[in-house]
């Protein structure tokens, strides 16, 4: 599904991101974990498009994406949410998710300005999808406040149906547990598994919490200062002794 | 030809680079553009007229006064309009348009006590002209040269190395971790805009022998310093003076080679062509928010 | 639900705009004070252009000071087509519209990268060199600085020269071009223009083409600037640079924030007070800009929502005061 070949991001001297290749298939979570300031968030931009890496190959079911922008790559099946949230915050809850849904519009400008039948319907489903994706992430009740003015960890479960609006085929969570309690923590590990069941998809999931990482991925990649440090099951993360010896060096 | 249009670019780019210094240290400090940095300058004009023209104080003195007195206008402008306006946590642009008020404001004062007409204000000096390699030059020209570059050098010291300086920089770049630092950033910012009518207000009262003061100068120098320090690369104190060249310069070397009435409209064209091919100005600062 | 607007009564919806029932009768009411007609007139007018603005800048969030160019646009348009061709006025405001709005979006398209002072900065460059072109123009076509005469308002042979009957004109144009405005925003284009004003890089990363969207928003305030820039052209009967000068583009801001941005009926409130308001202040001859000065400063410290937005802060700060009372009411009642 994704293949990223030998990706390099720089900013100036920095190399973010140092020839890392990996790849995301299946119904199932695919973990990226390493210390901080390993690059893991800088690769997810250069996959979603924010950044353009300056050598590599992103490949999408086929499809060179490097390069392209980022509403492009969503809209072909790439979705993500972010490390810092970044919501809609005066807008409604339930207008939040609904933007997410904006490709599979289909009213045109002339639909748009004259409310025609199509507009209508459209609208109408498209609440009604909403409301369902809201209900899944228990926010139903929340839909019509201001989604800035929500708790932390609320805020994070409405990105992760902002993300899902859209159908995707490959969903990017950028550590979705941080500002959890450890009761929504312990939700969000049966969430993951639901969402790849209901909606088939294959899930990249960038995350410091060991326990759900280990607990829900079937593979896991380690990058280090930019660099691809391992790969493989979490049973053989987790006896690496490179790997070991990468978090007890860092600071985390 | 070139060495006259040489030095016409210096005399308006050392104006524009004064003025947008000023939009630049505003920037950094409060996040906005002052709109009324041209008519802040006219001001500077018209006190210094004051104090020169109709009172016959020395040179010298007026133009401290006169620097005194923009120094207080600018305090006065951050703490009693402002200041009380961010406190109400208005939105950016909300708060442009009330320096535009301040801009009405000040032109208003300024035809209500100085009435509408352009005044002339007497010459600085005793020798009016200097010859250079066949070509005269007004030596009030060179003076407001000279100023503006003292100007700008006083200010990369002042920033660069006394403490205060430093402690404007720093509450500029992080306002919270300054307070933390035991910094004053009210006072930091106050200090900022009184600098910047200060500097405004400096170059007004150099142009006033060779311009004449006016009102109406106003608004069309504010739209230009702020080109200047936007071409730049907004926020960027080198930058502001580097945009002043060149917009003065284009402005100069198109009426020389092209046709004066062209002029504004080359500048204009080329600051659109600089911002598509540039879009943080020319020396980038980091500084510029998303 | 119940929450959704689109099940509650029709009825409960439309009675707040009874009281506009009264606005085609103003002319009669105002039979005998024709300088107030045509007050209202050039606020039906501005009611229009700050309609336009409210799109790309209450909505899309992109700020612009090229607002008297677009107007110009229109004006200048629509009459140099009719002085120099034999094309008819109902043609020519046409056309110099749907010309402003492609020159507005081919201008859009490399500043829709740009943000904050670099984007101002943009649009004040693009309204000095309109306003340079229209004061130097090749051959002096436009008049230059001594401005040029129009023909008056003239539609499929009816006059609307006389401000009590280009009130009924405006009147529907006001109508048409508020509720498509209305129509628009509540649509996926209108969301997107929301998206993008809100953050930009969740617009993006949701599918949000950002450039194609802002291209649009401004067509639309080209279009809908200049169509209001051909009104004042041909009911004024004379247009001159000054018009069409950068400071003028902060009036329509200026508008535009009185009322509050992006909603309804801020344009529409902002246009006519106003309007009303600088007629008011010119019985204050050289005062009237240090009055403009301070009350504009006034406004923006204690109503920096505008109208329309501090009125929804009000009714929702009542509300709450109702709901802690009745839920007062029945903690009482429990106990």
């Amino acid at each position: 599904m994704l293949n990223i070949d030998h990706m390099t991001i720089r900013f100036g001297e920095l190399i973010a991101v140092n020839d890392v290749s990996l790849e995301v298939s299946g119904a199932r979570v695919t973990a990226l974990i390493g210390p901080n300031g390993a690059g893991k968030t800088t690769l997810f931009n250069g996959i979603s498009g924010v950044y353009n890496p300056d050598e590599g190959q992103i490949l999408f079911n086929g499809e060179n994406i490097k390069g392209k922008r980022p509403s492009h790559i969503h809209n072909i099946g790439i979705s993500r949410t972010y490390q810092i949230i970044n919501l809609f915050a005066d807008m409604p809850v339930i207008d939040n998710v609904i933007t997410g849904m904006h490709d599979d519009l289909k009213s045109n400008f002339f639909d748009s300005m004259f409310h025609t039948r199509r507009h209508r319907r459209e609208e109408k489903e498209c609440y009604e999808k909403a409301h369902d994706l809201l209900k899944f992430v228990n926010l139903e009740h929340r839909a019509h406040e201001a989604a800035g003015s929500l708790p932390y960890g609320e805020q994070r479960r409405l990105e992760i149906v902002r993300a899902l609006a859209s159908n995707p085929k490959l969903l990017l969570l950028d550590e979705p547990a941080a500002g959890m309690n450890s009761r929504e923590k312990a939700n969000l590990d049966e969430t993951l598994r639901e969402i790849i069941e209901r909606w088939n998809l294959s899930i990249l999931l960038v995350e410091h919490d060991m326990d759900l990482v280990m607990g829900v991925s079937e593979y896991i990649y380690v990058l280090s200062f930019g660099k691809k440090l391992a790969e493989g099951k979490p049973s053989e993360i987790q006896t690496n002794p490179d790997v070991i010896e990468a978090y007890l060096g860092g600071d985390d | 030809m070139f060495m006259q249009l040489l030095f016409a670019a210096l005399l308006s780019g050392s104006i524009y680079g004064l003025i947008a210094l000023g939009y630049s240290l505003i920037y950094r400090a409060s996040g906005i553009m002052n709109l009324a940095q041209g008519d802040l300058m006219c001001l500077g004009g018209f006190i210094g007229y004051s104090f020169y023209a109709v009172m016959k104080i020395p040179v010298i003195p007026s133009i401290l006064l006169t620097v005194i007195c923009c120094f207080a206008i600018g305090s006065i402008l951050e703490k009693f309009v402002i200041s009380p306006i961010f406190k109400r946590s208005s939105t950016t642009s909300v708060i442009i348009l009330a320096t535009v008020a301040v801009s009405y404001i000040i032109q208003s004062l300024e035809i209500i006590i100085w009435g509408g007409a352009p005044l002339a204000v007497p010459s600085f000096l005793k020798i009016k002209t200097f010859k250079l390699f066949g070509v005269i030059y007004q030596t009030e020209s060179l003076l407001t040269i000279g100023v503006a570059i003292a100007c700008m050098l006083g200010i990369h010291f002042f920033m660069k190395k006394t403490s205060f300086g430093i402690a404007m920089r720093a509450a500029a770049m992080d306002p919270v971790a300054a307070r933390s630092c035991g910094i004053n950033v009210a006072l930091t910012t106050r200090v900022t805009w009184a600098i910047s009518a200060t500097v405004a207000g400096l170059a007004g009262i150099m142009v006033g022998p060779i311009y004449g003061v006016t009102t109406t100068l106003g608004t069309s120098m504010s739209a230009k310093g702020f080109a200047s320090a936007v071409v730049g690369g907004y926020g960027d104190m080198y930058g502001a003076i580097l945009g002043g060249g060149v917009l003065s310069g284009l402005e100069s070397f198109s009426a020389g080679y092209i046709s004066s009435h062209l002029k504004q409209m080359i500048a204009f064209i080329a600051v659109l062509l600089i911002l598509f091919s540039k879009p943080r100005g020319l020396l980038n600062a980091e500084s510029v928010k998303d | 639900m119940e929450t959704l607007s689109l099940n509650r009564p029709r009825y409960k919806k439309y009675i707040k705009f009874l009281p506009l029932l009264v606005v085609p009768f103003l002319p009669l009411l105002l039979k005998n004070y024709t300088y107030g007609i045509m007050l209202l007139c050039f606020a039906q007018i501005y009611v229009i252009a700050t309609t336009g603005l409210d799109i790309v800048y209450g909505y899309t969030g992109q700020i612009t000071f090229a607002t008297s160019a677009f107007f110009g646009i229109g004006a200048y348009g629509s009459v140099l087509l009719r002085k120099y061709t034999a094309i008819p006025m109902e043609l020519t405001i046409l056309m110099a519209t749907l010309l402003s709005a492609l020159i507005a979006m081919l201008f859009a398209y490399p500043v829709s990268k740009l943000r904050f002072a670099f984007l101002s900065l943009s649009t004040i460059s693009f309204n000095y060199i309109f306003f340079y072109f229209i004061t130097r123009s090749p051959g002096g076509i436009t008049g230059d600085f001594n401005g040029i005469f129009v023909e008056r308002l003239k539609l499929f042979g009816i006059s609307f020269k006389e401000s009590h009957h280009f009130f009924y004109f405006g009147l529907v144009c006001v109508i048409i071009l508020v509720s498509l405005k209305m129509l628009l925003v509540r649509s996926r284009v209108g969301r997107a223009f929301l998206a993008i004003k809100q953050n930009v890089h969740a617009a993006e990363g949701m599918g949000i083409n950002v450039r194609k969207y802002k291209v649009y928003a401004f067509g639309f305030y080209g279009a809908y600037v200049a169509f209001a820039g051909t009104l004042y052209a041909h009911f004024v009967g004379f247009i001159s640079p000054e018009t069409f000068a950068e400071e003028q583009s902060v009036l329509y801001l200026i508008m535009a924030m009185f009322g509050g941005l992006g909603s309804d009926w801020g344009p529409v409130i902002g246009s006519v007070s106003i309007v009303w308001l600088n007629d008011i202040l010119g019985y204050f001859e050289k005062y009237q800009l240090l009055a403009y000065g301070i009350l504009l400063i006034l406004f923006i410290v204690f109503l920096p929502g505008g109208v329309v937005g501090e009125g929804k802060k009000l009714v929702a700060k009542i509300n709450e005061l109702i709901k802690g009372a009745k839920n007062r009411k029945e903690v009482d009642a429990g106990a």
